[in-house]
């Protein structure tokens, strides 16, 4: 684990209470660590109220209920239940700690957490609740080899660690290179490979990336910035349905 | 002793008390020395004990009655030891977790020696698996099983969602997270389309998009309430698991048990529950593993059975009866019989504020110790007891030991309780009290008589003869020598048997009252080493009793200062018409004492009436009245019978504030009354205790000694004359065992007793006055005390008679002026 003065404040993203929740304890214990400031950033996302106007649109309860016809009135007032609820929630697991604790509303989208909500040295903590609580593969580090990260290794065998689950490495590569960064953590190497149709921009493709996370199962991902900024952290979290932690440098 | 008294002759010093004269040589001859001294004239009671201790049917539970102090207590546990080392050593008991019902404790019985050793190797059980089986868990073998096992349901539901996701792709669909769920999406370019957007699409083009997103959700649907039903199939796989691997170790420990329990069929179904439970909650052991090491000792050894999760699998010894340190059969006795002391309680502690308790708890009380053997107890420590005498009755009616406290009783404890099975129970109960308690109880009490069958009587004194003297002399020696005091010689012995007569009130025989001559021993033994003596000596005895009469002599002093001070109006000298010296006594505790009493009667012309004053106020009981009475019928029988009774006459006890009872001075009242009616002084030298009967004789009363007593101490105090002296019933100088200082006072003629057998008797010593006899006219001569009783009541009638016609004359008379006016 990195000192306490290597992250300034530890903040948790989410866009509903049930997926911030998933992320308050591993804020706590990364906190208790680290300055002993949690800030909970509860965002309400554009996309959602504007689709809550729509006729066809129902809302899925994570135990698979339909709750029936949405609004974007009904919506709205879910995220201010939810606001009180994480409030709630936070509050009482910091009580005990000595942890400063804080909570703020944004509105947007996940990704606008990034610059938004952060300057650099702070943790970053994107919640999403688990299907099911068992059979998690791990903890994946994702960095790039072009790049690599040992701090984010660092922080992944802490994480690692306190919950048990074995360490994951994911070296992202680019034509189709093979590489590894150190020897008692052997990585999984992924390609991006850029797009051909984008060469102009140079954006790269992170299709076989979000497929491998898509059936994994991981426990939590601990991933560099750059990478959030380029895969989407909205389109990573749809795809690893798991927290994402991301230090910001 | 026995020989006929002469009445009406002061008695003889050496009549006066029980004089004993024993050698030194002749001590304890012909007594069996071999072990302790036997019980003195008690044989009905020991063999009545015996028999309730041999005989095997129902209610034949003993009473044990008689006065404290005369052995019972010493005597019934001589005779319970006896029989119950002829019994064999009654079982153990325990009780154990009920797996099926935590609230009902489960009840086992096990031959003797047994309890320990199981809930040795319980312990030991648990101990061994709070080792093995977190080792067993940890192990790779498990965690690969139980990894395996989550991924399959993990992965199972995970690629059921991915499946999902790649449809919705494909559908150009996405999935938004929100507080109210998921949202299925229909996108345009990768995004969620937005309200303008999709009001600009074609009627057909919505419509694929909301089949496409209906469809979606119905999946999604499916998917997501999948997932518990997947969580749950992977719980009973893993604890199928887990039972697997638990039973491994378990088996192990459990047969371990088996070879040396199995042939106890209660046990080995016992551990059979075990095996099953511990397999079923293996997980109690891996909840709590040892964090830290106990000090200097290492993990392993440490007493993990002690922690509460694992007191279901431990053993509750409620009575171990270990061959190798007890034999025969118990012999209990409880000297604090509440409920919870005789059949168990069940204790409670405090957790978070709720009192809770477990079959641990469980606590035995007598009966559960004394089971298969005899249980003593006292009778009034158990009636005083609350719910206690109910509650052994009901467990010796049912045959068994039901523990109900009295909260439970009550309905005062509104907290978890338990329900133990009743334990069987076969004891026999012997009850120690007063004879007071029996005659209640079987009086009173329904259930008694079939519950307690055999009486047994310890007797309050014995004859004396050669062979109680004899054991009495043992038990003085053995008496010294179990309280390690001086020898007894023989002047001490000739003395505490004297003393013995008297704590019976009757020469003739001893007091059974082992307890107090305990006392006097004792005293006279610290009076001896007070006067550095190396053996009690009769001085020593009779210090003792003195000091333990002046201990206790304030009342009395009280009582004597006022009459010498003419505050209580006592004549000790003189004739005076009409006024006796009467004699009560007064008992505080142990100490008895007299005080003389005036009595006085008045006479007059009347419709044959005899006033007891103290029954007019109330202060007169029940016996008194009736003595009163009896002398009323005496005078009504015996004089003027031709002439109707025409007496008023009344009768006081003067100064008498707190009350009279009992008949012990009628024969004195009667003779006053004769004396007012005679108009013959009493002569007030003498004292008067006896009753009377309507024939005019003399009955026997009690606590003839300390009357005497009590009026010879007034006498000395106001100044002995030579003539004072005590009158009594003949039938009482064989109770006779007066003091030294009164039977010295006799010897040298200062004090006399006379025993008295009639009231002409009585009246003719105290009036000097022949009583008079009737002569064949039908008439008592005229200068005898009866003639002129009768002369008196004679002229009351006439002048009755006289007056009557007189005033039949008057009330004529003037009714005849009315008339003639």
């Amino acid at each position: 684990m990195n000192s306490k003065a290597d992250y300034q404040e530890v903040i948790i993203s989410a866009t509903c209470f049930a997926d911030a929740n998933a992320t308050i304890e591993i804020a706590t214990r990364l906190a208790t660590s680290a300055t002993g400031n949690i800030r909970a950033v509860l965002v309400e996302d554009e996309v959602v109220i504007q689709h809550a106007k729509l006729p066809m649109v129902h809302a899925i309860t994570q135990g698979g209920r339909d709750s029936g016809a949405i609004t974007a009135e009904t919506m709205q007032q879910a995220y201010e239940r939810d606001a009180s609820d994480l409030r709630r929630v936070l509050e009482k697991a910091t009580e005990h700690l000595s942890l400063m604790c804080s909570i703020e509303r944004q509105t947007g989208g996940l990704n606008s957490t990034l610059h938004q909500s952060t300057k650099k040295g702070d943790l970053l903590l994107y919640g999403h609740q688990a299907l099911g609580r068992y059979g998690q593969s791990g903890i994946y580090v994702i960095t790039l080899a072009e790049n690599p990260e040992p701090e984010l290794i660092d922080l992944g065998k802490t994480i690692s660690a306190q919950y048990q689950q074995p360490l994951k490495l994911i070296l992202l590569t680019s034509n189709d290179q093979v590489g590894n960064i150190t020897p008692d953590v052997p990585a999984i190497n992924i390609s991006i490979n850029t797009k051909a149709a984008n060469l102009k921009t140079h954006e790269r493709d992170f299709r076989g990336l979000l497929d491998f996370l898509n059936l994994k199962r991981p426990a939590n991902i601990v991933t560099s910035l750059r990478i959030a900024e380029e895969v989407s952290i909205e389109t990573m979290l749809s795809a690893s349905r798991c927290p994402i932690i991301v230090p910001i440098t | 002793m026995t020989d006929k008294v002469p009445t009406a002759i002061p008695l003889q010093p050496e009549q006066l008390c029980s004089r004993f004269d024993l050698e030194d040589g002749n001590l304890g001859k012909n007594i069996d020395r071999s072990g302790p001294s036997k019980l003195i004239g008690q044989d009905r009671a020991i063999e009545a004990i015996q028999l309730s201790a041999r005989m095997s049917g129902n209610g034949f539970n003993a009473f044990v009655m008689g006065k404290p102090g005369h052995g019972r207590h010493q005597a019934v546990f001589d005779v319970l030891n006896e029989e119950a080392a002829k019994l064999p050593l009654p079982g153990d008991w325990v009780y154990t977790h009920n797996f099926t019902d935590s609230g009902k404790p489960v009840a086992m019985e096990l031959p003797a020696g047994t309890a320990i050793k199981l809930k040795s190797a319980m312990e030991l059980l648990v101990d061994d698996l709070a080792n093995d089986i977190p080792a067993i868990f940890e192990s790779d073998d498990y965690q690969n099983r139980r990894r395996a096992i989550e991924q399959e349901f993990g992965e199972k539901h995970e690629k059921e969602f991915a499946e999902l996701m790649n449809e919705a792709q494909e559908k150009r669909l996405t999935l938004l997270r929100s507080p109210m769920g998921f949202i299925v999406a229909a996108t345009i370019d990768g995004k969620p389309i937005t309200p303008e957007q999709f009001g600009e699409l074609s009627e057909q083009e919505k419509t694929d998009i909301e089949k496409a997103v209906e469809e979606t959700q119905k999946k999604l649907e499916r998917v997501l309430q999948n997932v518990p039903k997947s969580e749950k199939k992977r719980r009973l796989n893993v604890e199928k698991l887990n039972a697997d691997m638990a039973k491994g170790g378990v088996d192990e420990t459990i047969d371990q048990l088996l070879k040396e329990f199995g042939h106890i069929a209660k046990i080995k179904n016992y551990l059979e529950t075990v095996r099953l439970d511990l397999i079923e909650n293996a997980e109690l052991f891996l909840e709590a593993s040892p964090k830290a090491s106990a000090g200097a000792f290492p993990v392993a050894t440490t007493k993990r059975y002690l922690e509460p999760q694992f007191q279901r699998y431990l053993i509750n010894t409620m009575i171990s009866n270990d061959p190798d340190e007890k034999a025969g059969a118990p012999v209990i006795t409880e000297n604090l019989p509440t409920l919870g002391n005789l059949v168990g309680r069940i204790e409670h502690m405090s957790e978070k504020g709720t009192l809770v308790t477990n079959f641990s708890m469980i606590k035995p009380g007598a009966l559960h110790k004394a089971n298969g053997g005899y249980l003593v107890l006292d009778v009034r420590q158990v009636l005083s007891e609350p719910f206690a005498w109910e509650t052994l009755k009901s467990c010796l009616q049912n045959k068994q030991i039901s523990i109900i406290s009295a909260h439970q009783r009550l309905n005062y404890l509104s907290t978890t309780t338990l329900e133990p099975d009743p334990i069987p129970l076969n004891l026999r109960v012997v009850l120690v009290g007063e004879r007071k308690f029996y005659y209640l109880l079987s009086a009173y009490d329904a259930d008694f008589a079939s519950l307690f069958k055999i009486q047994v009587d310890f007797n309050d004194e014995v004859t004396t003869n050669d062979e109680s003297v004899g054991m009495y002399v043992a038990k003085i020696q053995d008496i010294a020598a179990s309280e390690q005091l001086r020898s007894v010689d023989a002047g001490a012995i000739c003395r505490i048997l004297s003393e013995s007569s008297r704590l019976a009130d009757d020469a003739e025989k001893l007091s059974l009252d082992v307890g107090q001559i305990r006392d006097i021993l004792m005293e006279a033994d610290y009076w001896a080493a007070a006067a550095k003596a190396k053996h009690i000596t009769d001085q020593h005895i009779e210090k003792a009793i003195t000091e333990a009469e002046i201990r206790a002599s304030r009342p009395r002093e009280h009582i004597q200062e006022a009459i010498t001070r003419e505050t209580l109006l006592i004549d000790t000298e003189g004739g005076v018409v009409g006024q006796i010296n009467a004699l009560s006594v007064h008992q505080i505790a142990k100490s008895r004492f007299s005080r003389p009493s005036r009595v006085t009667a008045r006479v007059r012309m009347g419709k044959g009436k005899v006033v007891d004053i103290e029954r007019e106020v109330e202060l007169g009981g029940p016996l008194h009245s009736k003595g009163v009475l009896i002398l009323s019928g005496y005078l009504a029988t015996h004089f003027a019978l031709d002439v109707p009774m025409s007496l008023w006459a009344s009768i006081v006890f003067e100064q008498s504030y707190g009350g009279v009872d009992g008949d012990s001075a009628s024969a004195a009242e009667l003779i006053c009354l004769l004396s007012a009616l005679s108009g013959c002084p009493i002569d007030q030298s003498y004292s008067v205790t006896g009753s009377v009967n309507q024939h005019g004789q003399i009955q026997a009363i009690g606590g003839v000694n300390e009357k005497i007593e009590g009026f010879f101490d007034i006498c000395v105090k106001k100044g002995l004359t030579g003539s004072q002296g005590v009158l009594i019933p003949i039938a009482n100088v064989k109770h006779l065992a007066l003091r030294s200082r009164v039977v010295d006072a006799v010897e040298q003629k200062k004090f006399s007793i006379i025993p008295i057998e009639t009231i002409d008797q009585g009246i003719e010593i105290l009036t000097g006055v022949p009583a008079g006899e009737r002569n064949p006219s039908g008439s008592y001569p005229d200068n005898s005390i009866n003639g002129m009783v009768e002369h008196r009541l004679r002229e009351f009638a006439i002048n009755l008679e006289s007056f009557s016609k007189g005033l039949a004359k008057r009330i004529e008379a003037d009714t005849e002026k009315g008339r003639s006016s």
